[in-house]
């Protein structure tokens, strides 16, 4: 049996060789997911937890919102110093600097600039920190560089570099460049070591560290350590072990790891997805194709039992290879997505196949096949033996069936309800409700598209007529005759464009959003904002006052406030020049009133709390400072927004109740408007702290929404491999049809129609099928967009759908080219066909 | 072998010729697989005239048909519709000539599943742009009887009426020449006798030449003439032949080429 299988495989080899090719890409695209996925959280926690061997026990404070105190003070180090088997205690700061290149940029994406301290154990030395170059920063002005982020500023011992933190910019000396660990510098980030006197003052205050370190002297047990160190501890202080330290950041850290490899496993499985219907067609294919042959096994005395056998073992056989191979292509391929997406200046991690991998490619290629060649196998079983003896043409291929139509039917009905019901419902769970919608309504189109094959086909048949009056129809007919194939065909082109579509609503909607929520309110040329979204204490806006004709206003964050009883955040503005620089839409009292000492509500707070301009509300500033302040304006604003805030007070009042607010903006406007000279001027102003990021509208549009665009790139490159697959599948489905009609075909070349004429009803036939499935997927796409966008505006006032008409083009424009390269082949083969023996055929 | 007693000696187009082959050779294979299928056949078709080629399998006569009604390119020797020598011409040209003064009708039929019957009768024309002239096609379509069928697909029509629609279509495009290849081998005898008749009153009525090849002593018995063909080799003729005269030259040639 397994030998009559195995010679078919090799009998019909070039046929098969599409479904192993199928299956293949389904395989490579999973294992090269696991393998990535593995490497990569297998990189990311050895780099997170390399170095914490080194430190014993870690000291550091609760927290302020637990009540912990802001550092632990000098004499608790020195306690600590002195427990048995402490071999050193460290104390150490963990804080933003951002260190500028020789063009005044910032290093780095300000992610992760981090500034340290150096802390000299008594042999002069800092275990953490390994130099190649100089020594640790010896005085005030001095500091060391970590090796990468001197190589990348083109920095030597005893160049100038400018370092900016929160408390403002300065040059210092670069005395030394070093070596450390993942405790230390996660890839891509700088660190910055300072002495301690500066670290402290920059980073906290004098006499306190951020935490400890200690490490111990050989031979001390740690957990007994961790006791002796807990029962020194001040209150609001806690310890742990660095083995304990090292887990926790590797959770920390392998996390965006695990999400990444989810959402490729997730594509993955969209590319397998799709390929079923392509190996499902092929076998229906086959089975139609092999009907005398099968029929006669069954002749011959092969049993129901036997000729499912065959069948199978055949679609095992092919999807076992398939999967051998995919394996291998997929963990090359995880290695060259490892060399692509690394950072450059971090060594090629190891690739990692474990057996988990391997076990599940090899079972999901072998099973995949077979599962998609089942139904296909059961027509198979139901060939009468006499079906060997009939000299008939091949039967006429099954109209989709009127159960399976109906159950279809339903399906898609209850299924586009149940997405609507989502999409308008505000319940909680919209999202799920909306899941579940789409599922079913993605089966039931797929069930419903041999039906639906036929409306589109008769949309598009009046252009492809005109286009090419005889070849444009008798393709349309061509596409039409066999619904269920077409259907088939057309489904996995028309899952990966339902993806890539909605995908593309979603993204541009989520864009167009926060383009508004960034600079819809901004009337101001710049906003100078701190890198890396980090917390500024107080950015001195005063340098600006020397810029001629420059407008500015700092947007001064002060928290844990009760107004009027409510919950609030104040924002501290210049009242002269808000007005100038942010665009408030006023619709009661006026903005003058900021310049009385009077305070502006988002009209969100307002009705929230009922108040109305010239209400005067008890003002309460955590649990000391208490006053009072009149509204003198309520405007329009959207929660969301970045910029605008909630509740617009002078700072002056801001200052009385709080000494040290966060700088969440400065917004400047010039003389002018926005030019290369003006932005330049303004950095200077700001004492060229490469901390600060000075950025123009543009600038602060792209840096928003740019995430998004990333994200929907590596989306749509992702899913381009289905998009393989389904062109794939058109190529399958022409090549087999022009097998089929080769006795067409010849009857065609023979009454007149020359190869060119053949070539392009094969083209227009697979642009048919392209725009089939392209047609469906994009309406199915935009419509789950659409959903899931109705879900977000419930909780994201002012997102709105956005329907991306070029990118949704684009989307339907690259399916219709896969579409015509994939049927460059069996274009070729048609028009080469041997007209006279095609003719006599029977 | 026997020499081509046959020849035409007209190398250039003669009037009444719709088509003539001169020393056409077909050679398939090489070597050891190297088989003749036509040995240096040369013969005319004459304008108005039902020809048929008769032979036993393997004979060549399909391949004969081939090369002269540009299906197939000979190996050697020349073949002229009308005035136009088709090795001259590329697989456009050819395919053009095909589709302006030939008609084809197929033993399997060959009409197109997805076109009724009307549309699969104007298919030549529609490939060539062209409109049919409908007083034409109207008396085709009387002829071969099929008014009451032209909505019709393929699938719905009896053999015999897909063969009609095939001589229908054949005739649409009013061509130098019909080619058929063995018309009524898929029918049963009365709906194969309908079929030779309709050729037969093309022939009569509208002036039509046909050429026809069939293994048929009843099919050929309709010709005007006929020509035996044997192991690639033209080796006889016949005008007017009756069903009985034909099946005695072929017992006669069989013998002849049993004993050779």
């Amino acid at each position: 049996m397994f030998r009559t299988a195995l010679r078919n495989v090799f009998a019909y080899k070039a046929r098969l060789l599409m479904t192993a090719f199928a299956v293949m890409l389904g395989v490579t695209f999973i294992t090269g997911s696991l393998v990535y996925g593995d490497s990569l959280h297998r990189a990311a926690t050895a780099e997170a937890t390399s170095g914490y061997e080194r430190i014993a026990v870690d000291v550091a404070p609760d927290g302020p919102r637990d009540g912990g105190p802001a550092g632990i003070d000098a004499r608790t180090v020195r306690t600590l110093a002195k427990l048995p088997g402490v071999a050193a205690a460290a104390g150490r700061f963990d804080g933003f600097a951002a260190v500028a290149d020789r063009d005044g940029k910032l290093i780095g994406d300000g992610t992760s600039s981090q500034g340290g301290n150096f802390a000299p154990a008594a042999d002069g030395k800092d275990p953490a920190y390994r130099f190649t170059e100089g020594s640790g920063p010896t005085g005030k002005d001095t500091i060391a560089l970590d090796g990468t982020t001197a190589a990348k500023g083109g920095y030597h011992v005893g160049d100038t570099v400018r370092v900016g933190t929160n408390k403002g910019a300065a040059s210092y000396t670069l005395n030394g460049i070093f070596r450390t660990d993942g405790t230390k510098l996660p890839s891509g980030g700088s660190l910055t070591l300072f002495t301690r006197a500066t670290a402290q003052e920059l980073f906290l205050q004098a006499g306190h560290f951020q935490h400890v370190e200690l490490t111990a002297t050989p031979g001390t047990d740690v957990t007994r350590l961790l006791g002796r160190v807990e029962s020194v501890l001040p209150k609001g202080t806690s310890a742990v072990t660095g083995a304990g330290l090292a887990q926790i950041k590797a959770n920390l850290a392998t996390h965006d790891s695990d999400t990444m490899s989810q959402i490729l496993v997730g594509f993955a499985a969209v590319a397998l997805f799709v390929a079923t219907f392509l190996i499902s067609n092929t076998f229906t294919m086959l089975v139609a194709r092999r009907t005398r042959e099968l029929a006669l096994m069954r002749a011959v005395g092969a049993t129901r039992k036997q000729v499912r056998r065959i069948l199978l073992a055949e679609s095992l056989l092919v999807g076992a290879i398939a999967s051998v191979a995919g394996l291998a292509v997929g963990t090359g391929g995880a290695g060259l997505l490892q060399a692509l997406f690394a950072p450059a200046d971090t060594p090629a991690a190891p690739l990692v196949l474990t057996p988990g991998t391997v076990i599940t490619a090899l079972l999901v290629g072998t099973l995949l096949p077979m599962v998609a060649a089942w139904l296909p196998i059961r027509r198979a079983m139901a060939i009468p033996p006499v079906a060997a003896l009939s000299t008939a043409e091949q039967t006429a291929p099954a109209r989709a069936g009127s159960l399976r139509t109906g159950l279809s039917a339903a399906l898609a009905v209850t299924g586009t309800a149940t997405v609507v019901y989502g999409a308008l419902t505000t319940a909680k769970d919209a999202r799920t409700v909306i899941g579940i919608g789409a599922a079913l309504t993605l089966t039931g189109v797929i069930g419903l598209i041999p039906l639906l094959s036929r409306p589109v086909v008769t949309l598009f048949k009046p252009l492809l007529t005109r286009l090419a009056p005889v070849h444009g129809d008798l393709a349309a007919r061509n596409t039409v005759r066999d619904p269920r194939r077409t259907g088939a065909t057309a489904t996995a082109l028309a899952i990966a464009l339902t993806l890539a579509s909605g995908l593309s609503v979603l993204g541009a909607s989520a864009s167009q959003y926060l383009e508004r929520a960034t600079t819809h309110d901004l009337s101001a040329d710049y906003v100078v904002k701190p890198a890396g979204g980090q917390q500024m204490t107080a950015v001195t806006t005063e340098p600006l006052k020397k810029l001629p004709g420059a407008t500015y206003s700092p947007l001064n964050q002060s928290t844990e406030y009760r107004l009027g009883g409510v919950s609030s955040v104040l924002t501290g503005v210049d009242p002269t020049s808000i007005g100038q620089l942010l665009r408030y839409d006023v619709i009661e009292g006026s903005l003058d009133n900021l310049a009385k000492g009077q305070i502006a509500v988002a009209d969100f707070k307002a009705e929230q709390a009922g108040w109305h301009v010239g209400q005067t509300l008890p003002l309460q500033r955590q649990n000391d400072k208490r006053g009072s302040v009149t509204i003198g304006a309520v405007y329009r604003a959207d929660e969301q927004s970045d910029l605008m805030p909630s509740i617009t007070a002078p700072d002056s009042l801001v200052a009385r109740y709080d000494s040290a607010p966060s700088t969440h903006a400065v917004l400047v406007a010039t003389h002018g408007g926005s030019t290369r000279t003006a932005l330049a001027a303004v950095t200077h102003a700001l004492g060229d702290n490469p901390a600060l990021a000075v950025l123009d509208q543009d600038g602060i549009r792209a840096q928003d929404s740019s995430g998004i665009g990333e994200q929907l790139n590596v989306f749509y490159a992702l899913l381009s491999m289905a998009l393989a697959i389904a062109a794939l599948g058109i190529a399958n489905t022409l090549a087999m049809s022009v097998l089929e009609r080769r006795k067409e075909i010849g009857t065609l070349r023979a009454l007149g129609l020359d190869r060119a004429g053949v070539t392009r009803m094969i083209r227009l036939e697979a642009l048919l099928l392209g725009a089939l499935g392209a047609t469906l997927g994009t309406v199915m796409g935009v419509f789950l967009g659409w959903a899931l966008g109705r879900t977000l505006q419930e909780s994201v006032v002012g997102y709105e759908l956005v329907l991306p008409w070029g990118r949704l083009a684009l989307g339907v424009l690259i399916a219709l080219a896969g579409a015509l390269l994939a049927s460059l082949w069996p274009a070729r083969r048609a028009a080469r066909v041997d007209i006279p023996a095609a003719t006599t055929a029977q | 072998m026997p020499v081509t007693p046959f020849a035409s000696h007209a190398l250039h187009a003669a009037p009444g010729i719709a088509a003539a082959a001169t020393d056409l050779s077909k050679v398939y294979g090489s070597g050891d697989t190297r088989v003749v299928a036509l040995d240096r056949v040369s013969i005319d078709f004459r304008e108005g005239e039902l020809t048929a080629i008769m032979g036993p399998s393997g004979c060549g006569k399909s391949t004969l048909m081939h090369c002269a009604a540009g299906l197939d390119s000979p190996s050697s020797g020349s073949v002229r519709v009308g005035t136009t020598e088709l090795s001259t011409l590329n697989d456009r040209q050819l395919t053009q000539l095909r589709r302006d003064r030939i008609g084809f009708i197929f033993q399997a039929f060959n009409l197109l599943p997805t076109l009724t019957a009307l549309e699969n009768i104007t298919l030549p024309l529609t490939i060539a742009g062209r409109r049919p002239d409908q007083q034409w096609l109207d008396r085709v379509i009387a002829m071969v009887g099929l008014s009451q069928r032209l909505g019709h697909r393929p699938a719905q029509l009896s053999g015999g009426q897909q063969q009609r629609v095939a001589i229908a279509r054949a005739l649409a495009s009013r061509p130098a020449i019909i080619f058929g290849d063995e018309p009524t081998g898929n029918l049963d005898s009365r709906a194969g006798t309908e079929v030779l008749g309709f050729l037969r009153d093309s022939v009569r009525e509208l002036g039509q030449t046909v050429v026809m090849v069939t293994h048929d002593p009843v099919a050929a018995g309709y010709a005007d003439r006929v020509v035996f063909l044997s192991d690639g080799c033209l080796v006889d003729e016949m005008a007017h032949p009756t069903p009985d005269r034909v099946l005695d030259l072929m017992k006669s040639l069989g013998t002849l080429s049993h004993t050779s």
